[in-house]
């Protein structure tokens, strides 16, 4: 064999080289594709939770002027924040909606942007109406949103509440329930100092409303949340009181 | 020497405004505004806006 033969051959190797890197590469990304799509089309397993095909419609009214889709960002997310409608609750256990899944391809996304696919896969929980018990990690009135119309007054705030499973857990595998402004307006003793108490005491609780996902914070699992599905909003709050359960409205601690 | 830095501010918004009118829509063209007024009063700097995002940090906020 010559040089130039030799030569020739070599540029032939790498070639044939570069040709399978391609191929590899191409077949790579194919099947990475394929294995993303998949994973945001499997439906969310949790048998600890019920079926509910036909789930009630929410009931809207505008709040103070604030119509149910607020002011901006997501306005199917805030409707659904605020609907007002009390509900047939379920008792699920805490780790049916604390493990509960949820397609990634959702996440910071308006639910306009949904595909089918993942839109079809999140209703097939959300809109439950649902009952938990758990305990406090902490409890906290939010800044202006656009659920409520990004108003300025405290009783255009939300009350952020980190529900967790046993006392005195941190907040990473916690699970968030909102008290929205319209529900709160209808009960006198729904505020922070209350539920201070309750998270001071470690008393347990019992959280009725409506699941719900929030795909606008995933950065915080488990950092300061477990999940980013929510009880949202929270329509029932009781505490266990020697052995019975008392509305938050009746709780004197 | 030419120097550059990327500045995070943290501004609080208050005003009147109609309930269903998008306020961070319309606070965040003011701010792009008042920047953009601001600026020919240092000529020697160039500004650029790279973004405005509506404050989230609340939920990362250590617990009393």
């Amino acid at each position: 064999m010559n040089r130039h033969t030799r030569q020739f051959g070599n540029a032939r190797s790498s070639r044939l080289i570069i040709a399978a890197a391609v191929v590899v590469t191409l077949l790579g990304s194919f099947l990475l594709v394929r294995y993303l799509r998949s994973r945001s089309a499997n439906p969310v397993k949790s048998s600890a939770l019920p079926d509910m095909p036909n789930k009630p419609e929410p009931l809207l009214r505008s709040f103070n002027g604030c119509p149910p889709g607020g002011d901006g960002g997501d306005p199917e997310l805030n409707r659904l924040k605020n609907r007002i409608d009390d509900g047939p609750y379920i008792s699920v256990p805490f780790d049916a909606v604390e493990k509960l899944d949820w397609p990634n391809t959702i996440e910071r996304r308006r639910r306009a942007d949904w595909n089918s696919g993942d839109t079809a896969t999140v209703a097939r929980y959300e809109g439950l109406p649902i009952t938990i018990d758990g305990y406090l990690a902490g409890a906290r009135q939010e800044g202006p949103e656009s659920p409520n119309c990004h108003g300025a007054d405290a009783s255009f705030r939300d009350f952020h509440i980190w529900l967790t499973k046993t006392a005195g857990e941190d907040r990473a595998n916690s699970i968030v329930v909102e008290m929205t402004p319209a529900v709160r307006a209808q009960h006198r003793n729904w505020n922070t100092e209350v539920l201070g108490v309750i998270v001071r005491d470690k008393d347990k609780v019992r959280v009725s409303g409506w699941l719900m996902l929030d795909p606008e914070h995933p950065d915080q699992v488990s950092k300061t949340r477990g999940t980013i599905w929510e009880i949202h909003p929270i329509l029932r709050f009781e505490i266990e009181q020697n052995g019975r359960w008392t509305a938050l409205d009746d709780f004197t601690p | 020497m030419r120097k550059a830095i990327a500045l995070k501010v943290d501004l609080w918004i208050e005003g009147e405004d109609a309930p269903a009118h998008d306020f961070a829509d319309s606070t965040k063209q003011a701010v792009r505004d008042i920047i953009a007024a601001g600026v020919s009063s240092h000529p020697d700097l160039s500004v650029k806006i790279r973004g405005i995002v509506e404050g989230n940090e609340r939920h990362e906020n250590p617990l009393n």
